[in-house]
């Protein structure tokens, strides 16, 4: 664990609402994420991050620092979501893969337009935005996890593995298969 | 074969390719890939929609509510409110039980004083100072078991407050932990996995919502607990404990690092799905 955040640790632990609040602040996008890909409800989201926060704090006795804060987040956060997917009566289960390729030959594009004052290509956007999500949701949960930590949250390979317990190797195999799936997922929706 | 051994080839790049888009691949292995992208236009056109699916991914990504932190502190100061209104009420309880064990044991003295003049006690080996610990003790108990539960969890608005709930640390005994543990040594989370379950299953527990617990794993000989709460309200030194934890507080047990394959749960004789018993299981230093 750095220094810093060694240090930030022993003040919440000290009871210091104001470190804490900077906890919440750094790891906030990266829970709300997580949380979101299993909610799928932007409201549902928010109410499972603020218990992730909550619970971070009434058992911050219990982080001994042999990982990283925000992994130690990540776990929080998962079960969190699955505590409040079994409270909704939610069905964790997995979707299956639909396996499939592009045989048409034809180059994959994703046009990601790059302009702010254009509404036709906001809207583009946002409903770009919202098939690469719905893609990304369709994915079965190992997929969807990995590529969720990686290329929405930015965990780093070492991080990914401290949190999931598997190997750095795992890792990689794991997201190649996540990130094929998503491509090819998206080759059939756009 | 020749098609074969290329497929071969691409197949190894493949992993070495998310690495790559990653910017972590070592050397050696970057070097490699580069000069294979160079020859082989499959893998080339790969990286590209890989690279722009991960872009695309990553922009994707949501802002949290603006107000989010704002909303967990008010939250944390609410209940931190909460909590030191049930430790008063909590405080007065201990003092009423504490009047009424003093209240008894001085009655049971001076009833034990009197049979004990009479020598009725000799006959049951007791004394009458060793006759009255144990009737206040059973006095003691017998109110705390009998105490409303409404005492514990109702917050000073009425409402039922099943979070947060403070159970008394048990740390059991060490040398009986021990020598537990020294059956239990080497075991592995899967084993711990499939005792909890036939625990959860045996008490009939599906489905309710409860404390969210996690089950550490440890070298043997450890101080530290095999399990606890995630608040660090309450610890368990042996199965036992836990079991026993498990069964009266209807919980429901919820997991990330070992999530068990529906061939494992069906071993388990546990229906898949909605109910599905997953493990938190955290491995020990």
């Amino acid at each position: 664990m750095q220094k810093n955040e060694e240090q930030l640790v022993a003040r919440i632990k000290a009871g210091d609402e104001t470190a804490f609040a900077a906890m919440v602040e750094e790891n906030e996008k990266m829970v709300f994420n997580v949380a979101l890909r299993h909610t799928r409800n932007y409201d549902d989201a928010s109410d499972v991050s603020q218990e992730v926060f909550i619970k971070a704090f009434r058992s911050i006795d219990s982080f001994k620092g042999e990982s990283k804060l925000s992994t130690w987040l990540y776990r929080i956060t998962v079960n969190v979501c699955l505590d409040f997917a079994r409270k909704n009566r939610m069905h964790v289960h997995s979707i299956q893969d639909m396996a499939g390729e592009n045989e048409d030959g034809e180059p994959f594009e994703l046009p990601i337009p790059d302009t702010t004052y254009d509404p036709g290509a906001l809207a583009e956007k946002r409903e770009l935005r919202e098939t690469i999500l719905a893609a990304v949701d369709s994915l079965p949960a190992a997929s969807r996890e990995i590529v969720v930590m990686r290329d929405i949250n930015g965990m780093s390979y070492n991080e990914i593995a401290d949190a999931l317990h598997i190997e750095l190797g795992t890792v990689r195999s794991r997201l190649a298969r996540a990130r094929i799936r998503l491509r090819n997922k998206l080759v059939k929706m756009i | 074969m020749e098609e074969a051994k290329r497929i071969g080839i691409c197949r190894e790049f493949i992993l070495i390719m998310q690495a790559s888009l990653d910017g972590v691949a070592p050397d050696e292995e970057e070097k490699a890939f580069r000069s294979h992208l160079e020859h082989c236009e499959e893998c080339r056109k790969l990286y590209g929609e890989l690279k722009q699916v991960r872009e695309a991914v990553a922009s994707a990504a949501a802002e949290p509510p603006a107000d989010l932190r704002e909303r967990v502190m008010a939250r944390l100061q609410e209940e931190n409110r909460r909590l030191s209104v049930e430790k008063i009420r909590k405080s007065k309880n201990r003092k009423r039980i504490a009047g009424f064990v003093l209240g008894t044991a001085a009655l049971l003295t001076l009833a034990f004083v009197g049979i004990e003049k009479l020598g009725l006690l000799h006959m049951t080996g007791k004394t009458a100072d060793s006759a009255v610990n144990e009737m206040a003790y059973d006095a003691y108990e017998y109110e705390a078991a009998n105490m409303p539960e409404e005492a514990d969890y109702r917050s000073s608005d009425g409402e039922m407050d099943t979070k947060g709930t403070v159970y008394p640390i048990t740390t059991g005994d060490m040398q009986e932990s021990e020598a537990e543990s020294e059956s239990e040594a080497g075991y592995n989370g899967w084993d711990i996995a499939q005792t909890v379950i036939k625990i959860v299953k045996a008490a009939g527990i599906k489905g309710l919502y409860g404390e969210v617990i996690y089950a550490t794993v440890e070298k043997h000989p450890s101080a530290e607990p095999m399990a606890k709460t995630y608040d660090g309200s309450c610890a368990f030194y042996t199965i036992s404990d836990f079991a026993e934890f498990i069964t009266s507080q209807k919980v429901v047990i919820s997991s990330v690092q070992y999530e068990l394959t529906e061939e494992e749960i069906r071993a388990c004789g546990l229906s898949c799905g909605g109910d599905r018993i997953l493990l938190v299981l955290d491995k020990g230093s």
